[in-house]
């Protein structure tokens, strides 16, 4: 779709008047888009306010005993996936726009917005503007943006890495200044971290240098 | 707390996902009442339960109306106020204040769960767009004078729009309707529709400085 034709839709993003698949082609465009992350930003800043039209009703006694009871369940440590306010960080559309092209039948998932995405985690990493997202049962993707391409002769290579052990989880190589969505090859279990060295084209079995990336515990 | 209200980092990372241990400058429910939102949301950032316990109490009851206004019913909308808070509780690390206000944050998280939950129900959105009286909360009470106050000057600048914007406004933001179901629903073509957004939003930001400006908001 045309940018110009992409502009049109900060309004109705603002209001969540969007179908699944606009937004999806909205988000893709606003990772790349500062006049329309300036939009929404102001949109939905306006769109906010109509909340606070609504009518007065009486809200439940108990419902805040049993959202704090249920953030105290979660503990502090799930990432939300959908951040749709972060994206000076990480540009959190590219993240959801690419989420779901990394994690194949996972889009669907994702698009449908429903419970379910509770399932997939998103895991902080240092080093880069981007995040590990983790499924339920350790498949992992690493979905980053702005990350430079590597040296000449030379290539990004992922590792599972747990205490010193470190095994090859995958090679990449961002072509531009993009978003770029990495599935790892393997699995990482609780407590693992990933982490990304610069390795010689091919890849290496073992990292040869210190990792420029690497995740929190997952 | 010593202004430590930033973000967490990614190296907070380790520690968030460690312990939950009492940290010793925890403050008190009453110390956070003088904090700032985006300063309580960064404490939240933090695990630190207070934290969130603190922006129920300034949000919760405006949360629980606009889903009470989206999804009609009272379980399916305290089932949509509990899912906002725990999505700020996750996502409250990866808020950035530079780029919205935390008010409009949760609002947000809380008409996108609310919406999405309309649309499933189909039934319910062919309701006409009343506004439900039946069970008024008692405004009298200091706490939510403010919310009255809210409610009456966005109502103020919302009646100044011109009839078809309004209308649009409404149908999206409160009936969960895309753009597209608007178009067919009102008859109208789909670019108009949009800009009918546009321009309504547009024109809303500019009514409620203008109020904000003139503070006329505060007679009534």
């Amino acid at each position: 779709m045309a940018d110009e034709l992409m502009h049109d839709l900060a309004a109705g993003y603002a209001l969540d008047a969007l179908s699944p698949d606009e937004e999806r082609l909205f988000e893709a465009h606003l990772a790349h888009c500062p006049s329309c992350q300036a939009a929404v930003a102001a949109f939905v800043e306006t769109a906010a306010e109509l909340a606070f039209a609504s009518p007065p009703v009486q809200e439940p006694a108990e419902l805040r005993d049993r959202i704090l009871a249920a953030a105290r369940r979660e503990g502090g440590t799930v990432v939300a996936i959908r951040p749709r306010w972060a994206y000076p960080a990480l540009a959190a559309a590219a993240v959801a726009a690419c989420l779901a092209i990394g994690f194949g039948v996972w889009a669907a998932v994702l698009q449908s917005r429903q419970a379910s995405v509770a399932a997939l985690r998103g895991i902080p990493v240092r080093g880069a503007a981007g995040s590990i997202v983790v499924g339920p049962h350790g498949e992992a993707a690493l979905v980053v943006s702005g990350m430079a391409p590597p040296p000449a002769g030379k290539t990004y290579e992922l590792w599972v890495m747990r205490g010193a052990a470190a095994e090859p989880a995958g090679l990449f190589a961002p072509h531009g200044k993009g978003t770029v969505v990495v599935r790892l090859t393997r699995r990482v279990p609780r407590g693992a971290r990933v982490g990304v060295t610069v390795e010689p084209a091919g890849g290496s079995p073992r990292p040869t240098t210190r990792p420029i990336v690497v995740s929190a515990p997952l | 707390m010593r202004g430590s209200v930033g973000r967490a980092t990614a190296s907070d990372g380790g520690r968030l996902l460690g312990s939950r241990r009492p940290r010793p400058t925890v403050p008190t429910p009453r110390d956070l009442a003088h904090l700032s939102d985006e300063a309580v949301v960064a404490l939240a950032a933090r695990s630190e339960e207070a934290a969130l316990g603190e922006l129920y109490d300034r949000y919760g009851a405006a949360c629980y109306r606009l889903a009470r206004r989206i999804v009609r019913d009272p379980a399916l909308a305290e089932d949509v106020v509990q899912e906002a808070f725990l999505a700020i509780w996750r996502g409250a690390a990866r808020f950035v204040p530079e780029r919205a206000r935390a008010s409009a944050w949760i609002m947000t998280l809380v008409h996108r769960r609310a919406v999405d939950i309309v649309r499933r129900e189909e039934r319910r959105r062919a309701l006409p767009l009343g506004e439900d009286h039946d069970e008024r909360a008692d405004e009298s009470a200091e706490s939510v004078v403010w919310l009255r106050l809210e409610r009456e000057r966005v109502q103020r600048a919302l009646a100044q729009l011109p009839d078809q914007q309004r209308e649009t406004l409404e149908l999206a933001y409160y009936g969960g309707f895309t753009q597209s179901e608007l178009a067919e629903r009102l008859g109208r073509p789909l670019g108009t529709i949009k800009s009918q957004m546009f321009t309504g939003l547009q024109n809303l930001r500019g009514l409620i400085d203008a109020q904000a400006k003139e503070g006329s908001w505060q007679t009534s």
